[in-house]
């Protein structure tokens, strides 16, 4: 039985929608704290009842999943994967990108900078508890 | 005919209560129904399933195999087999995803229920609809019968006219005219006319080297990339590609193979492939009020603006600003549609900041390719999604290795979706 996350104090008083704006600010700054204290979620199935900011996480990074291999039974490819790379190096990579320091790069510059740092952190992060297999 | 009616417990419709309680879930028979096998639709089942185990999901789709229209323009120039371009669903099976072969020919959403063209009626929790598109060949006269005959393929979705397309490629004369007419925006596909009218010319003149690609452009200009296509054209097919802007196909003749302007005069071609112009196709017409060609949608959902529970994804929506309909954005719109489906069946907060990417790789030959791309983020002021002025942007000229990587974008999207 996978663990899962405690469920996210965002949940808590499920509203009606409003305060959204609310829970904007609050919900990511929790996710960050609970990533940079190292807790991890398990990369398991994630479930319906996974907190906002990690349900957010893993629709932005979804996006990637166009070009990048997300599991190993992916064809070859020129395009590297993502899943379980370390956060850190993802991170730095992704803002080395940002910062046009990588003239090898295509595609990915230009994709980046529509991401905040914060966000980019998230998704690295993200990518970072995925299982390679 | 058979007629079966499938009922599954709604749960949509049952509220928590228990606000505090996130752990306490949805009953687990809820059962959401994707219509729709292509881009959008494969990759909005195989995410359902990845982030729900638990989630009994049908697909409905009317092929029994998978055929992208990305590449598919590399088959009408014989530089791919459309086997190279075809998947099947099997992998979805494995994942106890039902697949249901058939149309979906009435939709009640109030009741929550799909009738199907085998006679099935489904009950659904929340309904993701992604038919992608109909053609309007009543738009120009004469061109349904015109098409039937095979006077005028369109082969803008991958199947049979792709193939078709090549072998009255290769039967055109040598010194002919290769006529494509692109309708007005937006269509399927932005760049893909001019990546086959590309890959086509690329075609001549291997192989016939007095013929002509002409393009019949409804639109003022070139709808996507224009710099970097005029620089494929006057580098690799220099003479070999006429563009005319302003030049809607109105009328088709199937008599004398000709077919007529708007501004009157006609146009005489060897081989002719005429875009239609498109619409959200039939699956959807009860959305769309007043005649609409499209589906309004909310972005963060992906939810039809008219009737609760019913999602529409890829080409069917319409679209946000300089959003264009594209396999890759269908994808990302499955993304963001199955976490929000996944969030109302458990009656939790949707994702109020959606992101989502573009590219769009074309070939200008059978090696080299360049793309554009943009991201796009939700704007609360405006209620929709809109381009990130510092994002995005293209290639700085076609290349083998942009080549190299459009071919594994494709494989890895489709692996994404089917694999």
């Amino acid at each position: 039985m996978p663990l899962r996350l405690h469920p996210h104090p965002c949940v808590f008083g499920r509203p009606n929608g409003r305060s959204a704006h609310l829970r904007g600010w609050v919900c990511p700054i929790l996710g960050l704290a609970l990533a940079l204290t190292g807790l991890r979620a398990h990369a398991a199935a994630p479930s319906p009842d996974t907190p906002l900011s990690e349900r957010q996480d893993r629709t932005w990074s979804a996006s990637c999943a166009a070009c990048h291999p997300a599991s190993a039974t992916a064809p070859a490819s020129r395009i590297p994967p993502l899943a379980g790379r370390d956060a850190e190096s993802t991170y730095r990579t992704l803002l080395a990108f940002k910062q046009g320091q990588r003239h090898d790069a295509t595609v990915m510059p230009q994709l980046v900078r529509g991401y905040t740092d914060e966000e980019l952190l998230r998704i690295a992060r993200h990518l970072g508890r995925q299982p390679t297999r | 005919m058979r007629r079966r009616t499938f009922l599954s417990v709604g749960a949509a419709g049952v509220s928590l209560g228990l606000s505090g309680c996130a752990g306490l879930s949805r009953a687990p028979s809820a059962h959401v129904i994707v219509v729709g096998g292509g881009l959008a639709g494969a990759t909005a089942v195989q995410t359902l399933r990845r982030w729900d185990p638990r989630l009994t999901i049908t697909l409905v789709e009317r092929q029994d195999r998978f055929v992208s229209c990305p590449m598919s323009n590399l088959v009408i120039a014989g530089a791919r087999s459309l086997d190279d371009l075809t998947l099947s669903y099997d992998a979805l099976e494995r994942r106890h995803i039902r697949r249901v072969q058939a149309t979906l020919e009435h939709l009640d959403a109030d009741r929550r229920r799909v009738h199907l063209s085998t006679g099935d009626t489904l009950s659904y929790d929340r309904l993701i609809l992604a038919p992608g598109v109909d053609f309007r060949f009543e738009s120009i006269e004469g061109l349904a019968q015109a098409h039937a005959q095979g006077l005028a393929l369109h082969a803008w979705k991958a199947g049979p006219e792709t193939l078709q397309l090549h072998q009255q490629l290769r039967a055109m004369p040598e010194g002919g005219v290769f006529a494509l007419s692109i309708p007005r925006a937006p269509y399927r596909c932005p760049p893909g006319p001019y990546e086959r009218a590309s890959l086509v010319a690329q075609f001549l003149k291997a192989h016939k080297p007095r013929a002509k690609v002409l393009i019949l452009d409804a639109n003022p200009d070139i709808v996507a990339k224009k710099a970097l296509f005029l620089q494929a054209w006057n580098t690799l097919y220099p003479g070999l590609i006429e563009h005319r802007p302003h030049s809607e196909v109105t009328a088709f003749d199937a008599a004398t193979t000709r077919a007529r302007l708007s501004d009157g005069t006609w146009i005489q071609a060897d081989v002719w492939n005429i875009i239609p112009p498109h619409q959200a196709a039939h699956a959807t017409r009860s959305l769309r009020p007043d005649a609409a060609q499209w589906v309004r949608v909310d972005f963060r959902t992906f939810e039809s603006t008219v009737a609760p529970g019913v999602h529409v994804i890829g080409d069917a929506t319409e679209a946000a600003p300089r959003m264009p309909k594209s396999g890759f954005m269908a994808h990302n719109h499955a993304k963001v549609a199955a976490d929000a489906v996944l969030a109302l069946l458990t009656d939790q907060p949707i994702n109020e900041t959606p992101i989502l990417m573009n590219t769009c790789y074309s070939f200008v030959s059978d090696q080299q390719a360049m793309r554009v791309s943009s991201v796009h983020k939700w704007s609360g002021d405006q209620r929709t999604l809109l381009p990130v002025p510092q994002a995005g942007g293209t290639s700085s000229r076609h290349s083998p290795e942009e080549g190299a990587l459009a071919w594994d974008w494709a494989q890895n999207l489709w692996h994404d979706a089917l694999g």
